[in-house]
């Protein structure tokens, strides 16, 4: 009887997998778009690579004094300087938030002369920008070599750099696409539902777990497919040091059970195959942005930073980042893990619990 | 005209039942542009509160105090005067003070003969920007203070003068932009879908066997499509001005760019949707192309540190283009015209009217056939 279910959930995989291998759409979507998303946010990411900030220069002078004073501004501040020629591109650049100011150097200027700064006005950065040009006016007017500040932290070190990069946005997506993947899936059994089918399936001599099983061999094959596809092939055009290997497979696996509990239990919430297919994707999206999928959550305020530990994506990331930031082991994850299961054995019991009388229905 | 106007008020009552298509339209935009704006808001304004501890009492030190409660500081940093380090430790640690400047005894005297200068900056470790702000406006001062005292003759040391760029754009209005023209296309294309499913089982084949021209009936079901976005687009702009105090600007060329990027959503569904072979094949088509254009164009991502190459990708996508003139007539505020964004208001009007009579010849071509 053991062999019978096994071969029956065999089968169920083997058609998942000739179906899924079909659908050239479907396939672009699991595999392609993921790595095209981590390429164009992995390059944006490279300008929010430290929390510094973004400052244009269009340097008219083009003299030593105006090269040493932007040396000195660029070695004492943490700031970025991109280097502009064009007094109107800077604008726009500063107006439509790209940067935090833009300094105007006009031609003949010597150090003795105000500065024109362009400062976005919905910027955080527009006053500490402005005192930080202002002191190293005043540094290079005053001559004399800076003055020996301290500054100490009583309450701690200061937090560290925002963790960004392609090492950011491989797992963010390898954890936003596994979710997204979970809502979408629960597509299938919408269609079982509907079409009548689940009324016959369960007319079989096959037993409750067996027929669960064949409902979720399918998204875990495909699943696991796209994680391994998207950290091998993260690893080897992005060079992302995943970490400890045992403590990956740990996390992956973790995620994935999560993502077929969300096939289970979205296919007894979403009530057409409309739902599952338009909303799915943006559901997933939404709990990836909690999670820190999209951002950092060194970033966000501390309100959004508890309530981001709702999404089981927060639990997934932290125990990714981990391992590829801090090069945790897989004891320092398991606490995560363990959340990231829970989240999955409660979801999927919703669904199974809500699945049977709506298949006998 | 009776019969347009029948066929449009019977689509705009399918759209109207379809609650999966009315939480796409509102709901989850509305969701996403709070969450990016809560997420990354507090990137609107700085502000920091600053204990300072004099305890060398002298002409200098007073001068800080002037110095750091200047007009030009007035709402950015907020002065509190401690009598001892303890005090000032204690404000930072406690959460009083995102920073503080402990001014120690021979303050003045070291300021003017050395540069080691007895002060000491406290900083919170959660609020890096406050520390940054703190040691500019410290080493800012010292270098002001004692080039003053050792030039003979008094002169102006140069300072930065402020320039507007020309507006304000806070973070949430970037996103209310941003999500507004990304889903104008999801909702349209649930229409344009419904228009190619009727098309793919032969309804409109059996509409054409009324007294209605085809160009009538065309007409009605074009007529829903436009009214759905220009309502969709009107719910956006009204809820993201209750609910985040977003201004959009000047309400002319808003209007005028909510009607081309309303064409240009129907434009570019329409095209995808007719490069496919049926209704299901062309919505994941089209939905697959609408994302990468709005990852592509940097929609998801915020503003800062962007880098400029984005300007370039936004300038190439048609989404990218509507959201660009939204945000720059946003960024303008009153002074917005119809000249700000010209460039997306060809771009988007343009790309609208390809898509439709491309379109347009492919259904015609269906039509005949299955007539």
């Amino acid at each position: 009887m053991a062999r019978l279910g096994l071969s029956a959930i065999v089968a169920a995989a083997a058609a998942s997998g000739a179906s899924a291998r079909r659908n050239r759409q479907r396939m672009f979507i699991l595999f392609l778009l993921p790595i095209v998303v981590i390429t164009v946010i992995g390059l944006a990411m490279g300008g929010y690579s430290d929390p510094s900030f973004v400052i244009g220069v269009l340097d008219r002078a083009d003299t030593d004094v105006s090269h040493t004073f932007l040396a000195d501004l660029a070695a004492r501040a943490p700031l970025r300087i991109r280097s502009y020629a064009d007094q109107e591109t800077m604008r726009i650049a500063v107006f439509r938030g790209r940067l935090n100011g833009g300094i105007l150097i006009p031609p003949g200027w010597r150090g003795t002369d105000d500065l024109e700064v362009y400062l976005s006005q919905a910027s955080v950065g527009a006053p500490i920008i402005r005192a930080t040009i202002d002191a190293a006016l005043s540094r290079r007017d005053r001559g004399a070599a800076p003055f020996d500040i301290t500054t100490r932290f009583p309450g701690g070190g200061l937090a560290g750099a925002p963790r960004l990069g392609f090492r950011y946005t491989a797992p963010a997506n390898v954890v936003l696409f596994i979710m997204i993947h979970g809502f979408v899936a629960s597509l299938a059994i919408i269609q079982l539902r509907r079409s009548g089918l689940a009324k016959r399936l369960l007319a079989t001599p096959r037993r409750t777990w067996e027929l669960f099983a064949m409902l979720a061999i399918g998204p875990l094959q495909v699943m696991s497919i796209q994680a391994a596809f998207l950290i091998g092939s993260t690893w080897l055009a992005f060079g992302i040091p995943w970490g400890d290997s045992l403590g990956v497979l740990l996390v992956t696996a973790a995620l994935i059970c999560f993502g077929v509990s969300l096939v289970f239990c979205m296919g007894t919430v979403f009530r057409t195959p409309e739902q599952a297919t338009s909303l799915g994707p943006w559901l997933g999206t939404v709990l990836g942005m909690l999670g820190g999928c999209m951002w950092p959550l060194e970033i966000v305020p501390p309100v959004m930073k508890t309530l981001s530990h709702f999404s089981p994506a927060a639990w997934a990331m932290d125990a990714y980042l981990a391992l590829i930031f801090d090069h945790a082991s897989v004891r320092n994850i398991l606490p995560a893990v363990a959340v990231l299961l829970l989240f999955a054995v409660t979801l999927a019991l919703v669904g199974i619990v809500r699945l049977r009388p709506q298949f006998s229905r | 005209m009776r019969y347009a106007w029948t066929i449009c008020l019977k689509d705009l009552r399918q759209r109207l039942r379809d609650r999966t298509a009315l939480m796409l339209a509102v709901v989850v935009p509305l969701v996403l542009t709070t969450l990016m704006g809560l997420a990354l808001g507090r990137s609107e304004s700085f502000r920091m509160r600053l204990a300072i501890a004099d305890l060398d009492g002298s002409e200098l030190s007073q001068a800080f105090l002037a110095f750091v409660e200047r007009p030009s500081l007035q709402g950015i940093v907020y002065v509190n005067r401690v009598d001892s380090l303890a005090a000032a430790e204690a404000a930072v640690t406690d959460g009083n003070a995102e920073g503080a400047v402990v001014l120690q005894a021979g303050f003045a005297k070291a300021a003017r003969a050395s540069r080691t200068v007895p002060v000491e900056i406290l900083a919170a470790g959660d609020h890096p920007f406050s520390a940054r702000m703190t040691e500019a406006l410290v080493r800012d001062f010292l270098s002001r203070a004692t080039a003053t005292a050792t030039t003979e003759s008094a002169r102006a040391i140069p300072s930065v003068l402020p320039l507007s760029p020309g507006g304000r754009l806070r973070t949430v209005d970037f996103f209310a932009a941003s999500m507004a023209v990304l889903f104008l296309t999801f909702t349209v294309l649930s229409g344009v879908r419904a228009l190619q499913s009727e098309i793919d089982s032969g309804t409109i084949v059996r509409l054409m066997a009324t007294p209605a021209e085809p160009v009538i009936i065309l007409a009605g079901k074009f007529a829903a499509l436009v009214i759905v976005g220009l309502v969709q687009m009107a719910v956006m702009i009204v809820a993201t001005s209750l609910l985040f105090g977003t201004s959009w600007g000047n309400p002319l060329p808003v209007v005028v760019l909510v009607g081309t990027s309303v064409l240009m959503a129907i434009g570019l569904t329409a095209f995808f949707m007719s490069l496919a072979e049926n209704a299901e094949q062309g919505q994941g088509l089209a939905s697959i192309v609408i994302f990468l254009l709005a990852v592509v164009g940097g929609q998801f991502l915020p503003p800062q540190g962007l880098p400029d190459v984005f300007e370039t990708l936004n300038r190439l996508t048609p989404n990218g283009q509507a959201f660009r003139g939204f945000t720059d007539l946003a960024a303008a505020a009153g002074t917005g015209s119809v000249r700000t964004i010209l460039e997306p208001l060809l771009v988007t009007g343009g790309v609208g009217l390809s898509g439709i009579a491309f379109a347009a010849v492919k259904a015609r071509k269906a039509l005949q056939r299955a007539l």
